[in-house]
């Protein structure tokens, strides 16, 4: 039995993420049962009492699990790079010795993908296997970068949302931005922000009432109709190699 | 305060190593991953001067104690020792700062003392000594060596205690309280508690009645024959033996009072708070865990519950638990500890159950 952890930053890519993954021909499981290894069992959060926390203390995120035959594929997020870069290893660590590969998928910044590649590379202490963006490497334990959206510019996940949405959903997309951009709700707000909330509604129009989750999963045109044409195909390919039996 | 451990052949376990030790060392893991065997190696290296280790720990395991200590001594001695290895051996650094410690089983005689790796202790320096401990199966009398271990005197003689200075006060509790805890060993920790002032009696009352709200306070009684007795002075019922209260009170008081007739030592628990209920573990974790800390005890408890982890974790202060995940893959015992940080990244911001190791 093989574990693939696929490590993301915040919710669109563990809404999204999955969906690419299971284009690939893996299943999603909606629950895990005390019939799944105990590998993987305990991968499932359990929150500690509340008794003596405070109020910004925040439930753990549900990781979303994939199967493949034996293999498993975790895919979590770590709510920004920062905690994505302390913690994964930490994760990666609790998995075990059945832990075959890790995805690392991250915005981009200023300082540029390389940057990044470092950072990540000493996290989890692999100084000797050259980390290199869109690129799974390594040995025994393999490590993968993708630095969003496409390991050269600076940008982030949703900019890959935004081509997917202009691509398959134009007129939900300038809907959804004119309705933004009318709502003083949102003038207090950050351009980010104002993204993500473009983002959902678009995603909300496929699904009404829904999440951008389901509009993923029930309603995938937009997202992963042609995941090995549209914008997403790279992405699609460095899943495809992390995924790779070696 | 026991630095790091090196098990070699020891209750089963061929080798382990332990890099790191904190002040409070959380030991989780499955039914025979070898968390007990870790403490016990700990408890042989903190008494690894000491002719009655093996009795204790056989007596510790469930030996009869009617059984002579010479006779266990003889019986169980390879009990210890992994089958087929010549030797078991625990060694591990300990360190410790509190000069009293040292000085309090001094010879009278002796005003000042060196200590290898550390200045004058008369100074207030830190001590540092090399701990060995080795059993000699092939033989048929147990013998230890102290070959790294010692305090050089002023006049350049070494000079070896029986039980090491900087571990005087270790303790060891048992994990059935109630059928092993008597009220006049009770009654030598509550002494210890009463020597440190009303503060610290205060607080362990005040423990012990959010336990149990029937208890009014502890106190110290001489029986006919001049033998001391602790009692509780517990609602109607007035002051009756420690024995007759529910084991959770009786857990609570023996954790506390021995932590303070510890100090400056350590302690291991081995399941700690089998008897207290869930919602009890806030108040007795959190005083026992400032109570070590204001004593400089360091402590060692194995546990299988997840609300003892997450007391531990939430109580203490920051970078005082260190938790230990104990493994045993095909007999292979080996352990993963993490630091107070990521053992609460881990638990709080991804919900890991820290028992179930990989």
């Amino acid at each position: 039995m093989r574990i693939v952890l696929l490590a993301c930053e915040g919710r669109h890519e563990l809404a999204i993420l999955p969906r690419l993954v299971v284009a690939l021909g893996w299943e999603q499981r909606r629950g895990i049962t005390g019939a799944d290894p105990e590998s993987i069992q305990r991968l499932v959060p359990q929150p500690p009492r509340i008794t003596g926390r405070d109020f910004s203390w925040r439930a753990p995120p549900r990781p979303v699990f994939l199967r493949r035959d034996d293999d498993w594929m975790v895919v979590q997020r770590f709510d920004g790079d920062q905690r994505l870069c302390k913690e994964a290893p930490l994760y990666a660590r609790q998995i075990g010795s059945e832990l075959a590969a890790v995805g690392i998928v991250v915005d981009g910044d200023e300082k540029g993908p390389e940057r990044r590649a470092q950072q990540f590379q000493a996290a989890f202490g692999r100084e000797s296997a050259e980390l290199v963006p869109g690129a799974v490497v390594g040995t025994g334990l393999r490590l993968g970068l993708w630095v969003s959206p496409d390991n050269a510019s600076v940008g982030n996940f949703d900019d890959l949302l935004e081509q997917a949405a202009r691509a398959g959903r134009p007129e939900s997309l300038q809907s959804a931005r004119e309705l933004v951009a009318g709502d003083r709700g949102f003038e207090t707000q950050s351009e980010a922000r104002r993204r993500k909330a473009v983002l959902g509604i678009v995603g909300q129009a496929d699904v009404p009432a829904g999440s951008l989750f389901d509009s993923a999963t029930k309603w995938p045109g937009w997202i992963a109709g042609a995941p090995h044409a549209g914008p997403f195909a790279p992405l699609c390919a460095f899943l495809s190699e992390l995924v790779r039996d070696r | 305060m026991i630095e790091n451990l090196s098990i070699k052949g020891f209750r089963g376990i061929e080798a382990l190593e332990v890099p790191r030790c904190g002040q409070i060392n959380v030991v989780v893991g499955r039914n025979g991953s070898g968390k007990t065997r870790l403490l016990e190696a700990a408890f042989a290296l903190m008494f690894r001067a000491n002719a009655e280790v093996f009795p204790s720990l056989a007596k510790l395991r469930g030996v009869s104690q009617e059984l002579p200590a010479r006779l266990i001594a003889d019986n169980y001695r390879d009990s210890f020792a992994t089958r087929g290895q010549q030797e078991a051996r625990v060694a591990g650094h300990i360190a410790g700062t509190r000069r009293e410690n040292v000085l309090r089983s001094l010879p009278g005689e002796l005003a000042e003392l060196s200590v290898p790796g550390g200045g004058s202790v008369g100074h207030g320096a830190s001590a540092t000594a090399l701990a060995v401990f080795e059993i000699q199966t092939h033989e048929s009398a147990m013998s230890t060596s102290h070959g790294h271990q010692g305090y050089m005197l002023s006049d350049g003689r070494w000079w070896v205690p029986r039980a090491s200075p900087l571990v005087a006060g270790a303790g060891f509790l048992l994990r059935t309280p109630k059928r092993s805890i008597s009220s006049s060993r009770l009654a030598q920790q509550w002494t210890a508690v009463e020597e440190q002032g009303a503060p610290m009696r205060e607080m362990i009352v005040d423990a012990l009645r959010s336990v149990d709200p029937g208890v009014h306070g502890l106190r110290l009684v001489a029986l006919e024959s001049g033998v001391a007795q602790l009692r509780v002075d517990y609602r109607e019922l007035g002051l009756c033996p420690v024995e007759l209260l529910g084991d959770g009170v009786v857990e609570a008081i023996h954790y506390l009072t021995m932590l303070v007739q510890s100090q400056g030592g350590v302690v291991l628990v081995d399941e700690f708070g089998t008897a207290l209920d869930a919602r009890n573990l806030d108040i007795v974790v959190r005083t026992f865990v400032a109570t070590a800390k204001a004593l400089d005890v360091q402590l060692f408890l194995s546990t299988h519950s997840l609300e003892v982890v997450d007391a531990l974790l939430a109580d203490s202060p920051t970078d005082h638990v260190l938790v230990m995940q104990m493994k045993s893959d095909a007999g292979a015992v080996s352990v993963e500890t993490l630091d107070h940080g990521e053992a609460r990244s881990l638990r709080d911001d991804l919900g890991f159950d820290l028992r179930r190791v990989a």
